[in-house]
């Protein structure tokens, strides 16, 4: 089973990777006040959310939750952000500063990927040893 | 009067009850306490029967049947923040609930464009096809528990 989900997450990684690199490559800059704070519980952790108002260069104002959450307390109400959007669709947001404005989550993945890809290779060979 | 409700079975309703199945199956083949399946069983009718749900129109305000996400739950806008509620002419028709300027945003929408060009502030989430509606009856709600009329759109 690992050797099957590690391939899997290392193509889902390369993915997010190459969408998150497409996004920086194109994205605008603007900055924005924090008008919400949504908290996610997923089990004992929790985290938080935050819903970002900011203007276009056209009139329009945006306001958008970041699609990335980080841990408690790193922002709140009111606070003015540095933040990333796509011209294409400017409710795809990042926040500096949060998750959502790095690499991280690709890597994670790939890096999760490999290991389970190492450990059902070296699981399969213990079996095949012993039987 | 009563709150205008649309319920339709859908295909991911079911998804809760094929979970439940499989932890029946493992309380039976495995001999594990009953509660574990029971627990199980009334959790899966609870989501089935929210995830049947296409709109609710009511007096503290209107709940669209998105289709539920991890993190959002499906959207609900309180009267206070609702300029108007319309209702496209096409087939099938859509509903659409088109938000005050400066109100904040609501419960399961993640997000909102505002255009100055327009009174409203619109919400891909807050637009849905509602096939089978009844004109009329969602007229009435939406002008007894919003206090305006429903648009055409």
């Amino acid at each position: 089973m690992f050797a099957a989900v590690g391939p899997f997450l290392v193509y889902r990684g390369i993915v997010s990777l190459r969408q998150d690199s497409r996004f920086q490559r194109t994205a605008q800059r603007a900055i924005g006040v924090v008008t919400q704070i949504r908290v996610d519980h997923t089990g004992e952790t929790s985290y938080d959310y935050p819903v970002v108002r900011f203007n276009l260069p056209d009139g329009r104002t945006v306001e958008a939750a970041a699609t990335e959450g980080a841990a408690p307390g790193r922002g709140s109400e009111g606070d003015q952000v540095n933040l990333l959007y796509d011209p294409e669709n400017p409710t795809d947001i990042r926040i500096a500063g949060f998750m959502g404005s790095g690499h991280m989550g690709g890597i994670a993945m790939i890096f999760i990927g490999v290991m389970f890809v190492l450990m059902g290779v070296g699981i399969g060979s213990i079996f095949l040893a012993v039987g | 009067m009563k709150p205008y409700v649309i319920r339709r079975p859908r295909p991911y309703a079911f998804v809760p009850l094929l979970g439940a199945a499989g932890i029946v199956a493992f309380v039976v083949a495995f001999d594990f306490a009953w509660w574990f399946a029971a627990a199980a069983i009334l959790l899966a009718l609870s989501e089935a029967w929210r995830a049947t749900l296409v709109l609710r129109v009511d007096d503290k305000g209107v709940r669209i049947g998105q289709r539920p996400s991890r993190r959002l739950p499906q959207p609900f806008v309180a009267w206070t923040s609702i300029q108007e509620v319309a209702l496209t002419e096409t087939d099938p028709p859509e509903i659409e609930v088109r938000l005050k300027q400066g109100a904040p945003l609501p419960e399961g929408v993640n997000s909102a464009i505002h255009d100055p060009s327009q009174r409203n502030v619109t919400a891909s989430r807050l637009r849905m096809p509602v096939p089978g509606a009844d004109r009329l009856a969602l007229a009435a709600a939406v002008e007894r528990f919003g206090g305006g009329p429903l648009r055409s759109a």
